[in-house]
C-alpha cells in the first residue's frame, strides 16, 4: 500500500525536477548543474515510492529507518548548501564593494 | 604643532548617507579648519550630493550603499592618494564638533592614531551607557588598550597609520576593527574629548550592531583577519 507522505515525496521531487528543467531551459543552471539535480530528484522520487531500496545502505551506516537515513542525508546536502551559499554571497558582496568604490575613485 | 603650512598635507573625510539636512552646515564648519575635504556619498537617496557639491569640495560617490566602513575607506584611499599626511574622520551629521579639528591634529602629530571620546551626558539611555562600558571593557581585555569610548566615529591618523589599520569591515564594525588593528600594531594613541552634538534622529551603533562587534572583537584577536 501506498502512503499518503510517499505520494507527497513523489510530487515534490516532480516538481523540484520540472522547477529544476525550468532554471536549465533559461540557461540558469548549466547542463552539468541541471543532470545533478534531475538525479537528486529522481532518486528522492524512487526513495519515496521504494523506501527499502535503501535498506542496504541503511544497516551499513547503522541507521534504523531507511526515512531516519532521508532526513539525515537531508540535514547533510542542507548544511553544505547554506555553506556554498554563505561563500558566494561573501564572494559576491566583496565584488559589489569593489566595483562600487572603484567606480568613486575615478 | 598644526599650523596653517602644515595643513596641505591634511584631509577631512566624511561619509554621508541621506544627510542632507545637516551636510550643508557640517561642511561650512569644517571648511573653516580644513582646505582638503573629501565627502564620500554611500548611495543617498536625497540631495546629500547635490549640496555638498555646491561647497566647492571633493564629491565621491557609491552607487549602492555599502556601509560606513567602505564609505571611510573609500575616502581614505582618495586623500592618501591626492598626498594626504594627516586624515580627520568626521561623522556628516553635525555630532562632531568642527571646532575639535585643530586639537585631534595637534595630538595627531606626535600619535600615530587619536581616538574621540563623547562626553557622555547624564540622561543617556541605560542601554546604551551598559553597551559603551561593555565594548571599551572588551577592547581593554582583549586588546591591552584603554579607549574611553571606541565608538566615537571622531577620530585622526596618519598616513602610515592608516596602512596598518586599513579595515575591511563594511559597516559600523570599522570602528572596532580600526581598534583592533591598531592594539595589534602597538600603534601610539592618544584622545580628544568632544561634545556630541545629536541634531538627528540616532543612526548609530544599535544592541545587535554591539553584539556584532563583540563576535567580531573575539575573531579579530584569535588573529582571524
Amino acid at each position: 500500500m501506498v502512503l499518503g507522505i510517499q505520494i507527497v515525496g513523489v510530487l515534490f521531487a516532480l516538481a523540484m525536477l520540472y522547477l529544476s528543467f525550468v532554471q536549465f531551459k533559461k540557461k540558469n543552471f548549466s547542463s552539468h548543474e541541471f543532470i545533478f539535480w534531475a538525479i537528486l530528484w529522481v532518486i528522492i522520487a524512487i526513495t519515496s515510492m521504494m523506501p527499502e531500496s535503501l535498506q542496504k545502505v541503511t544497516s551499513a551506516l547503522d541507521v534504523s529507518r531507511p526515512f531516519d537515513l532521508i532526513v539525515l542525508l537531508g540535514f547533510v546536502l542542507l548544511t553544505l548548501l547554506t555553506f556554498l551559499n554563505y561563500l558566494q554571497n561573501k564572494k559576491n558582496q566583496r565584488k559589489v564593494e569593489e566595483l562600487v568604490r572603484r567606480i568613486a575613485l575615478k | 604643532m598644526y599650523t596653517e603650512s602644515t595643513s596641505t598635507n591634511v584631509w577631512i573625510v566624511l561619509a554621508a548617507y541621506n544627510e542632507e539636512k545637516q551636510i550643508g552646515n557640517v561642511l561650512r564648519e569644517v571648511k573653516k579648519y580644513a582646505r582638503n575635504i573629501v565627502v564620500v556619498d554611500d548611495g543617498s537617496s536625497d540631495k546629500t550630493v547635490e549640496i555638498a557639491s555646491n561647497e566647492n569640495i571633493e564629491v565621491l560617490k557609491h552607487a549602492v550603499n555599502l556601509g560606513k566602513g567602505a564609505a571611510v575607506k573609500t575616502g581614505c584611499d582618495f586623500a592618501i592618494e591626492r598626498g594626504a599626511k594627516y586624515i580627520v574622520l568626521m561623522d556628516s551629521d553635525g555630532q562632531h564638533n568642527a571646532l575639535d579639528i585643530p586639537q585631534f591634529l595637534n595630538e595627531v602629530m606626535n600619535n600615530d592614531i587619536v581616538f574621540g571620546w563623547r562626553k557622555q551626558p547624564k540622561n543617556m539611555p541605560v542601554l546604551l551607557r551598559f553597551g559603551n562600558w561593555f565594548l571599551t571593557t572588551s577592547v581593554a581585555v582583549l586588546y591591552g588598550m584603554k579607549l574611553k569610548d571606541t565608538q566615537c566615529g571622531y577620530r585622526a591618523l596618519t598616513k602610515e597609520a592608516y596602512g596598518k589599520v586599513r579595515w575591511s569591515s563594511t559597516g559600523y564594525s570599522m570602528e572596532s576593527e580600526m581598534i583592533a588593528r591598531a592594539g595589534k600594531h602597538k600603534l601610539s594613541y592618544s584622545e580628544v574629548g568632544t561634545d556630541t552634538i545629536y541634531l538627528d534622529k540616532y543612526k548609530g551603533t544599535g544592541p545587535i550592531d554591539g553584539v556584532k562587534i563583540f563576535i567580531n572583537m573575539l575573531i579579530w584577536r584569535l588573529g582571524w583577519f
